[in-house]
């Protein structure tokens, strides 16, 4: 303890200070609940139960609460309201407001999202489709719009678990831990449904994995399925295409990411409708 | 003809199981992904070789099926990508003879990336990556934002 700096005391001083609550004990502490997820502490604020419900079904919420006080959380999230609107601050940094509060959980989860992604140690993201098929991880990495919520939910709905529609989480063996956020569904045009996997009947993954395929597609409106088997070097290209690290700024991820695709096929190429992609992606894992 | 690699000092090397490379050269700033058979012709160019020395030791340490055009095919690949030098000019290989040496052997690929290119993406490699303007160092709202209003209607 004697080499710590007065910070990281402090910071100690906070963590040790977290409980575990009863579940969903909002009571606790008001309208609020705390989240910690890889050691990444989150505090959640609302001004009703009602605002605290919608906010309880967006962050992590497979996962359990605890008290978390707001000073010692690595992110704040609050809803406030006044006679007008909802207002969403990050830390005590506005974001976003609107006449209801519904209409704030798209940039909540963005908040939840970015905090927690720069936030969290030693775990590198991917911007990807993940799921669990057999005792392999498969990874989708794309580009917003590219259709991984759907390929997930699709995936989910055969029997695949779910990692996320969002990111795949990397450590440094090169394992894949889920993201437990909600999958956010679009129904053809800019809204954005969240559904909890038990929705489709899947859950969450409770365990890291080894990646057993790295598929990078892109969608073709009129387009078929049309990939080709490519290097594993390949592979870990586009895990580096698609993760929001800076690779000059965090040159270990590398690292994390060759161990990952060591154990994977890679493919790269082109898919149709999600429905064909999904029936081929899934005679792929069964072909290992 | 010699054959030798670009003279970076900062090269980081990532080998894969199946041969394949990824380098990371931070003094030019750039991440190269060669598939196995360029990562054999980058194995073999160790200090000065020769184009008949690079397509043996491709044999001995990769596939022995690789011929002299194939090898001379990986060597021009990372050649082109800045990965090695030569002095001197190549045999004239036909792409006829390129293809018929390659069997099971894949042609030799090397893609590369800058670090720019990669910050760039790395920057958009979330959903709704429009709706949210970078700040300069690259962190995300460590400011006050504008008033974001809701006229679409997301639902939950």
């Amino acid at each position: 303890m004697s080499s710590l700096n007065q910070d990281q005391h402090d910071a100690r001083s906070c963590r040790e200070t977290v409980h575990q609550a009863p579940a969903r004990s909002y009571e606790s502490c008001g309208h609020c609940f705390g989240v910690s997820l890889f050691g990444f502490a989150i505090y959640v604020e609302a001004p009703s139960f009602e605002v605290m419900e919608l906010l309880d079904r967006c962050v992590f919420p497979s996962v359990p609460r605890t008290d978390i006080a707001s000073s010692c959380a690595d992110l704040c999230l609050r809803v406030a309201q006044d006679a007008h609107e909802f207002r969403l601050y990050r830390d005590d940094c506005f974001v976003a407001s609107a006449p209801r509060a519904d209409q704030l959980m798209r940039d909540l989860i963005d908040c939840l999202d970015r905090g927690f992604v720069e936030g969290v140690r030693n775990l590198s993201a991917v911007h990807a489709g993940a799921v669990l098929l057999g005792d392999r991880a498969l990874l989708f990495p794309g580009a917003s719009h590219s259709g991984k919520s759907s390929l997930v939910a699709e995936l989910l709905r055969q029997g695949a678990v779910c990692y996320s529609d969002e990111y795949a989480l990397i450590d440094s063996e090169g394992l894949v831990h889920a993201y437990p956020r909600p999958l956010l569904l679009r129904n053809g045009g800019r809204e954005q449904t969240a559904v909890l996997p038990f929705e489709l009947n899947a859950r969450v993954a409770s365990s890291p994995a080894k990646v057993g395929w790295i598929l990078s597609l892109q969608y073709e409106a009129e387009g078929s399925w049309n990939i080709q088997e490519v290097s594993q070097g390949q592979g870990l290209l586009s895990l580096l295409q698609n993760t929001p690290h800076v690779l000059a700024d965090s040159p270990h991820i590398v690292g994390s990411f060759r161990r990952a695709a060591a154990g994977a096929r890679c493919f790269e190429g082109q898919r149709g409708d999600w429905s064909d992609a999904v029936s081929r992606i899934m005679q792929l894992a069964l072909a290992a | 003809m010699q054959i030798e690699r670009t003279d970076s000092k900062n090269l980081v090397v990532n080998g894969l199981p199946d041969g394949s490379r990824v380098i990371v050269d931070s003094e030019n700033e750039k991440v190269y992904a060669l598939n196995a058979t360029a990562g054999a012709a980058w194995d073999a160019c160790i200090g000065q070789t020769t184009l008949s020395k690079v397509a043996e030791d491709m044999r001995r340490i990769g596939d022995p099926s690789i011929t002299d055009e194939l090898a001379q095919q990986a060597v021009l690949e990372l050649q082109e990508k800045q990965l090695v030098k030569t002095s001197g000019s190549f045999p004239k290989a036909s792409r006829r003879a390129v293809l018929a040496g390659l069997g099971a052997v894949a042609l030799p690929l090397v893609v590369s990336m800058t670090m720019g290119e990669q910050r760039a993406l790395a920057s958009e490699a979330r959903s709704n990556p429009i709706s949210d303007p970078p700040t300069s160092d690259g962190k995300w709202c460590d400011r006050p934002t504008a008033h974001v209003s809701h006229t679409s209607g997301d639902r939950f």
